[in-house]
């Protein structure tokens, strides 16, 4: 357990490059940033009665649905990452 | 680093959730090669960036596990049980295979626990032989939940306290749980050694 601690206590090891797979929360989550930082620059429509969709959708699903491609869209998400990031530093 | 049919799995995960989990589950405890371990951890890393429940992923990746492991059951009870009964028309056969479901009644329950999770590759041909060797329903049973229980949580629970990175956490549990089983096996040998070596009584 100790061993544990001490590897997560490095935020190198929490940070997962954004991949295909990810959905949007599963990005803010890793990367330590509020939900909407990365909803608003993925650029996703709530539904207009103001509930989820049906499934949470993938890096992938977005990319395609929006025409663009995935690494564009991780660009996105990249920059405004960084832009909250610099604005409030992760804790620890 | 994950690899591409790696990611593709997970990016069903969030499509096709708990149903995907609790049929993953169900087949793996009947020996089918499915990617059961890998899923569960996904799955956690989605309870925790919040698009599944926690409660809702357990009870799913557990129904699905105790339903696969009594079809295993059910089906060693069926086929296995009346292939040991033919073999058993030799009178001494006969003694071995009283003897082996006399063994798998006193201790069949603790090797049932321990390959849920510990020894998880074991776990479907546990089931098989446990029917086979009619150990009793309700141990099975009983046994087998307890088990599957920690599997489930172990997994799901890696994947959600491993702050969103899934892939390093598979790294990770892979590796304990390897040398957990190792260090096991050891203890076992060690405590047959001293069995064995010990001067016969009497």
């Amino acid at each position: 357990m100790a061993l544990f601690t001490l590897y997560w206590a490095n935020p190198a090891h929490r940070e997962q490059p954004l991949a295909g797979w990810m959905t949007l929360h599963y990005v803010a989550h890793s990367w330590h940033v509020p939900p909407e930082t990365v909803i608003t620059a993925a650029r996703v429509p709530r539904p207009p009665d103001g509930g989820r969709p049906p499934h949470p959708r993938t890096l992938e699903e977005i990319a395609r649905a929006q025409g663009i491609s995935l690494d564009q869209l991780i660009a996105r998400l990249q920059k405004a990452i960084a832009a909250a990031q610099a604005r409030q530093p992760p804790q620890k | 680093m994950t690899s591409d049919l790696t990611s593709d799995l997970i990016a069903l995960v969030p499509t096709y959730g708990l149903w995907l989990i609790a049929a993953t589950t169900f087949l793996s405890c009947l020996a089918l090669p499915v990617p059961s371990s890998l899923m569960m951890l996904t799955a956690g890393g989605f309870v925790a960036a919040g698009d599944l429940g926690l409660g809702d992923t357990l009870a799913a990746a557990l129904g699905g596990a105790v339903l696969g492991d009594q079809a295993g059951f059910a089906l060693g009870r069926s086929g296995g049980a009346r292939l040991l009964d033919r073999i058993a028309r030799h009178p001494r056969r006969a003694a071995l295979i009283g003897r082996t479901e006399a063994l798998m009644q006193r201790r069949g329950g603790f090797g049932i626990f321990l390959s849920r999770w510990l020894f998880s590759p074991l776990g479907p041909w546990m089931n098989f032989a446990a029917g086979a060797a009619r150990l009793s329903w309700r141990r099975f049973t009983l046994a087998g939940v307890a088990g599957e229980t920690v599997w489930v949580a172990l997994y799901v629970g890696t994947g959600a306290g491993f702050a969103g990175n899934l892939t390093a956490a598979m790294d990770l549990l892979g590796s304990s749980l390897g040398f957990l089983a190792a260090g096991a096996v050891t203890l076992g040998l060690g405590l047959w050694l001293r069995q064995a070596l010990r001067p016969p009584r009497g």
